[in-house]
């Protein structure tokens, strides 16, 4: 009984020194910072819902606005990508979980998604309406399938690495997104900071891009070390 | 001089003729052209974007309809009957065209169909044939397509 339980101690301890020492062996860079706006900010249109009462009533308290430019309080861009445009060479599989699209409130959510090449893509239906999810890609097959049930979903895979990939629904017009599919999985989308974070960015020299449907692309050089913190911030203005 | 320039428009009038002809009788043997992503389906009104599903006919009047399914084009065909032979479809695998009269189809709950009617076709049997032993569903003939797709 005491030798089981010394060789289990002993194991577990090599298991355990073995997984530290990969993971320090392969502790890649993570690069992070901030997109921010130069120049007064914009106050973003109310959306007009037209006749579609239905869609206001869903909006008692909050009207939302149109999305494609917004700048948050900090001075920071929301919904930017940011992405290795080049230097990786490195193999790369998508990730199993699915990235998920919704429709709440007559509104797509998020407003920019991003997904790996091949990886799921989820669409669904969260209001209680008919909505159709049509894409306007170059690259990637085009769809537009309809969703009248609430509760619907449907799931897509894009092969191609393809940047702006339009979202429509063809019953609300105002409603409208981007789906950004990348060739590898250094990609981050800016949020209500205005801030983002790319992880395990393996050691090397980089191309890193920032892409704004309304304020245009930037592009930096970037080297990085293994376990290394790098921040690298963007400045975008109206073009 | 006269008797030239009245056998050139005589000559002329008889080409013309004759390449009218031709674009009708063309019009009735090959689909419409259906601009994807551009074009709206005329049973839904939803834009035709993929082209494994779209199927197009010429109606009574000889005007072209596009649909962005088969699901579509079949309660199109309901109120305003069409003529198989002047109907096509998309091979759901090839998407080529294939006259509607000599496709095969297949209902199935396993496609998602931009109506959601889950109606594909093959320009096979074999093919048709092949999609059920791999993603289920069961063939359905041309006749039989309005009675299915008006119980969805």
């Amino acid at each position: 009984m005491k030798t089981i339980k010394q060789i289990s101690i002993i194991g577990g301890f090599l298991i355990a020194t073995s997984l530290l020492s990969s993971s320090l062996l392969y502790a890649g860079a993570t690069v992070s910072g901030k997109v921010a706006f130069e120049g007064a900010a914009p106050t973003p249109a109310p959306i007009n819902f037209g006749a579609e009462r239905q869609c206001a009533l869903m909006h008692k308290d909050k009207m939302p606005v149109n999305e494609d430019l917004i700048v948050n309080p900090n001075q920071t861009v929301k919904y930017a990508l940011v992405y290795v445009k080049d230097g990786f060479t490195g193999d790369v599989s998508a990730p199993a979980a699915p990235v998920e699209v919704d429709q709440n409130g007559c509104m797509f959510t998020p407003h920019v998604a991003a997904a790996m090449a091949g990886q799921k893509v989820v669409f669904k239906n969260g209001d209680a309406l008919l909505h159709n999810i049509r894409t306007e890609s170059k690259l990637n097959k085009m769809f537009n399938i309809a969703q009248p049930i609430q509760g619907m979903s449907t799931q897509k895979v894009f092969q191609e690495p393809e940047l702006g990939i339009r979202l429509r629904c063809d019953v609300h017009f105002w409603m409208s997104a981007y789906l950004h599919v990348l060739k590898n999985q250094f990609f981050s989308v800016t949020g209500d900071d205005g801030t983002f974070t790319i992880k395990d960015v393996p050691a090397g020299t980089y191309t890193l891009e920032v892409w704004h449907e309304k304020l245009g692309t930037q592009t930096q050089t970037i080297t990085v070390a293994d376990g290394e913190t790098k921040t690298v911030d963007f400045t975008l203005k109206k073009q | 001089m006269c008797g030239i320039a009245y056998r050139n428009w005589i000559t002329g009038f008889i080409i013309l003729i004759l390449t009218v002809s031709g674009c009708v009788g063309e019009q009735g043997r090959r689909p419409p052209v259906i601009r994807y992503g551009r074009d709206v389906c005329d049973e839904c009104r939803m834009i035709i974007s993929e082209e494994r599903f779209s199927a197009a006919s010429f109606n009574s009047e000889g005007e072209a309809v596009r649909f962005d399914g088969i699901g579509c084009l079949i309660r199109y065909h309901v109120r305003h009957p069409l003529h198989a032979e002047k109907t096509w479809v998309h091979d759901y695998q090839s998407e080529k065209w294939v006259q509607a009269d000599s496709a095969f189809f297949v209902s199935t709950q396993t496609v998602a169909t931009p109506m959601g009617s889950g109606i594909v076709a093959f320009a096979s049997q074999s093919e048709a044939a092949r999609f059920m032993s791999d993603h289920g569903g069961t063939s359905v003939e041309w006749n039989n397509l309005p009675a299915l797709v008006q119980t969805q």
